[in-house]
């Protein structure tokens, strides 16, 4: 089954000058993929992500998630359709520094007016599962940056999302604290069948996935799928993107 | 570019910046100079008013220029709060302190300076809207326009003494900060606020006990009372509400909950934040209301004895045995019958007398007969015979002190002995007599009253009151008399006329009048004053939530990237600002309607609750209106941050 199809899908900026940040791009996710998306500093990868969690709308084509359209819902429609669809990871982690890890967690369950019981029981078990069990009472800024993304992982999880989207999630964060984090990815993807969506600029990330589509321009440039092993992936990885910016700043 | 240069831009170009300031300091201003240009008006100057009302409207220009002192102050240092980053890049790229500080105090004087312009600016061009409302107000008429020199010398005076104040003052908000500290501004993470339970504990007792306190009257408790609620106040906002907001986060069905989880996690940080502006915001809040509910029970009270007064003059002459001690009511009647005036006359005398059983004060002997013409006019308790040595003790409680109310009521008399009288007090009643402040009168037969004024008669310790009420048909007492009224114009003839100096006259129409006249100007003053608080303490409310716009933007903008709708955001915003505007509010109001019940026996008032309630509902419609206006204001802006 498809989780997500990107469908001729076009983003234009219209501006004094008119930008294409998107051009005619199509592509799907099968149930339990795990799929990174790199390219260069302005090839689009940030305006696909915005595309597909719903903050932004295509200019054409049609993006369907578990075979449901987006476009046309309410702005209220939309913020439900983000809160229960999608599981979001970002750089900067995205969590409130008011509240505890726990409470950061069971944030879009509250908002759903989950049962209490039901909500405590699954901030357990998913706490026990991503490693956080025993900093749950923490406040955020009481706890490492691997912890806040583990944190904010696990926030995405909660509710069993149909596609868990990551933007960067390891920008932040030094190569232990990444390491691990993409460990935990790797291991929600495979035990528990998570598609996952990453987007990335970091190669090391990069090589946890199955398959990485590359864009450049707006376009779509190439695709490589991971054979045995990962340090031939991302030998290829880190090849493509030489050829691909010959930037290595984005290295 | 000097450094002069730079400094103007800074301004110009960062306007928006600077008008929230601006536009306090001119509203600061303008109130000032309204409020002096009424207090100066020629009008108000020459008329013959109490020295206590313009010693109150003195007051009251004193309590505004303080207000605006903290106003000022309090939005210098919001102001400077958001520039904080401003001046953290400034010291990075390599700018001393005190060029720092030259910046900040120059804009000052120069904000100030505007602000004085425009202040008296806008004040001149409402006086005369200004003028016409308070003359409507107050009742004065001929309040017209006049070129308010004196209180433009006063208001320039006082506003350039504060603001070189204020200017010296500010860059004290600057000092002692790390660079760092600055670039980062309010932005950084703080830990949770605590609250200490003992002082929360404190705080309750302190509330507690001067609750408990009301129950007892004991005279001046009152004070303790007010000092125990502010202190307790205090430590509600500091401490009490924080813990309570604690309490609350523990409750996980209500706290996991719908948006619950977000503006109640913050609230402790919003509550602890400002607890000194809400402490303040309570105790002006609860001032202003108090003040305006003693005037507006003052002044109902002023109404009601008016309509519960069915003599249109009344005459007590103290020295019977005075030769030609009637000429005064000789007078009268002259007056009344060449304006052709019919009246009553109910002429009676009076004893005091000092009984042994009751030493402490004096009590007015007078025979029934007479009681029962009194009884008719004033509508009380009917009495229709009595015996030889029977009384009846009548008390009058509209003028009697609270503590001495509650003496004679907790033991009544049952005897009451004057060597050779002797009577037993068969009945005791309370009445409220308008107008008159003899505490307690004994009802006895005619007979024994005739024998005991011939008794009495021979002794010259004794004052021998004649007292006479005269009912005039035509002057009712169901409408309130007008100043053109027959009634003000012929008593105005016969209190020119009026010679004795053993003889004291009361006025109905005219008592009520000069009373009206008094509350009205004490009214209007204090309705300003509590406009001028309500509107200060919506703009504290207003700076508070701007400084932390910029957090909250940033906050709701994440949240609404993982799902957060524009809905929930508006309900717990609205939720959080709900509490910053009425939980200062709902606490003043408990703490005026209490504290001025407390006090209305001390002005005589018999109950203040209708006019604390009129007034605490008025007040809070207002702050609705101001609520409604910033939080749509405020949601407005959130809602430009959600995707």
């Amino acid at each position: 089954m498809e989780t997500l199809q990107i469908n001729q899908v076009s983003k234009v900026y219209n501006g004094k000058i008119s930008y294409k940040a998107l051009a005619d791009i199509s592509f799907h996710i099968q149930q339990g993929e795990f799929v990174g998306i790199m390219g260069p500093s302005g090839s689009g990868k940030t305006t696909l992500l915005n595309l597909i969690s719903t903050i932004d709308k295509p200019t054409s084509g049609e993006i369907l998630i578990n075979g449901k359209k987006a476009a046309g819902l309410s702005k209220r429609e939309l913020a439900l359709f983000r809160r229960r669809e999608f599981g979001l990871v970002f750089q900067d982690f995205n969590l409130l520094d008011t509240l505890t890890v726990k409470e950061n967690i069971i944030l879009p369950l509250t908002l759903d007016k989950m049962k209490l019981s039901l909500m405590n029981e699954r901030v357990q078990k998913v706490a026990e599962r991503i490693g956080i069990r025993d900093i749950l009472d923490k406040r955020t800024y009481e706890i490492s940056g691997g912890q806040r993304q583990r944190t904010a992982i696990a926030r995405a999880v909660i509710h069993q999302p149909a596609l868990l989207l990551a933007d960067e999630p390891t920008g932040n964060l030094d190569s232990n604290a990444s390491r691990s984090v993409m460990e935990m990815f790797e291991s929600l993807n495979q035990e528990d069948r998570m598609t996952t969506l990453l987007v990335t600029h970091d190669p090391v990330a990069a090589s946890y996935c199955q398959r990485i589509i590359f864009i450049k321009d707006g376009q779509l440039h190439n695709e490589l799928r991971r054979g045995d092993h990962k340090q031939t992936f991302y030998q290829e990885i880190i090849n493509t993107l030489s050829f691909l910016g010959g930037d290595s700043r984005d290295v | 570019m000097t450094f002069r240069q730079f400094a103007w831009k800074n301004v110009t170009r960062n306007a928006q910046g600077y008008v929230a300031y601006f536009l306090c300091s001119t509203f600061s201003v303008a109130i000032f100079f309204s409020y002096a240009i009424f207090m100066f008006h020629p009008v108000l100057v020459q008329d013959q008013l109490g020295g206590a009302v313009k010693a109150g409207m003195t007051a009251a220009e004193y309590i505004i220029f303080f207000f605006s002192f903290f106003f000022v102050l309090y939005s210098v240092g919001s102001f400077l709060k958001v520039r904080q980053k401003e001046f953290g890049i400034l010291t990075i790229i390599g700018a001393e302190e005190s060029q720092i500080y030259r910046i900040v105090f120059m804009e000052n004087l120069t904000i100030g300076a505007l602000s004085i312009g425009s202040g008296l600016a806008i004040g001149l061009l409402f006086s005369k809207l200004f003028l016409l409302l308070s003359s409507e107000m107050t009742g004065f008429k001929h309040l017209d326009f006049y070129f308010p020199v004196k209180a433009i010398s006063l208001t320039l005076g006082a506003f350039a003494a504060l603001f070189i104040l204020i200017s010296f003052i500010t860059p004290l908000f600057l000092r002692k900060k790390e660079t760092i500290d600055l670039l980062k501004g309010s932005s950084k993470p703080k830990p949770e606020p605590k609250a200490s339970i003992l002082l929360s504990l404190f705080s309750a007792l302190c509330i507690g006990s001067a609750f408990v306190l009301t129950q007892f009257n004991l005279g001046q408790t009152y004070i303790y009372i007010l000092a125990l609620g502010t202190i307790g106040v205090y430590f509600f906002f500091t401490q009490l509400s924080v813990y309570m907001i604690r309490l609350f986060k523990r409750k996980q069905p209500f706290f996991y909950r719908g948006v619950n989880l977000l503006w109640l996690s913050e609230m402790a940080y919003k509550v602890k934040d400002s607890a000194r502006i809400f402490f303040i915001i309570t105790v002006v809040t609860a001032m202003a209301c108090g003040f305006i509910s003693i005037v507006l029970s003052g002044d109902s009270q002023n109404k009601r004895e008016f309509t519960h007064n069915p003599f249109a003059i009344q005459y007590t002459s103290y020295n019977t045995l005075e030769p030609g001690w009637d000429q005064d009511i000789k007078t009268i009647d002259q007056v009344l019958a060449e304006n052709r005036i019919h009246f009553k006359k109910i002429q009676y005398v009076s004893e005091s007398v000092n009984f042994m059983e009751e030493p402490s004060y004096p009590i007015t002997v007078i025979s029934l007969s007479v009681y029962q013409q009194l009884q008719r006019g004033y509508d009380l308790p009917k009495i229709h015979s009595l015996g030889e040595q029977k009384a009846v003790v009548v008390q009058n409680s509209l003028y009697k002190p609270e503590n001495e109310k509650r003496k004679t009521d907790d033991q009544p008399l049952s005897k009451l002995t004057y060597k050779p009288f002797s009577f037993d007090v068969i009945r005791q009643e309370t009445v409220k007599i308008p107008n008159d402040y003899t505490e307690c009168y004994l009802v006895i037969a005619d007979q024994q009253f005739n024998k005991l004024n011939q008794d009495l008669k021979k002794r010259e310790d004794v004052l021998h009151i004649s007292k006479v009420f005269y009912s005039i048909p035509e002057w009712s007492n169901k409408e309130f008399p007008k100043k053109n009224s027959d009634e003000l114009s012929i008593t105005n003839k016969i209190k020119s006329q009026i010679t004795k100096e053993s003889g004291m006259i009361l006025l109905r129409a005219q008592d009520y009048l000069e009373l009206k006249q008094t509350y009205s100007i004490v009214k209007f003053v204090w309705i300003f004053i509590a406009a001028i608080f309500s509107v200060a303490s919506v703009s504290f409310l207003y700076f508070k939530l701007y400084s932390d716009l910029q957090t909250d933007q940033e906050r709701y903008q994440s949240l609404s990237r993982i799902g957060l709708s524009e809905q929930e955001m508006s309900k717990s915003a609205s939720i959080q600002i709900a509490i910053l505007f009425f939980l200062p509010l709902l606490i003043a109001a408990l703490g005026s309607i209490i504290t001025v019940e407390l006090i209305g026996p001390k002005f005589h008032y018999d109950t203040t609750i209708p006019s604390s309630l009129l007034t605490v509902s008025g007040y809070t419609i207002v702050q609705i209106v101001f609520f409604l206006v910033i939080r749509a204001l405020y949601v407005k802006k959130l809602t430009k941050a959600m995707l």
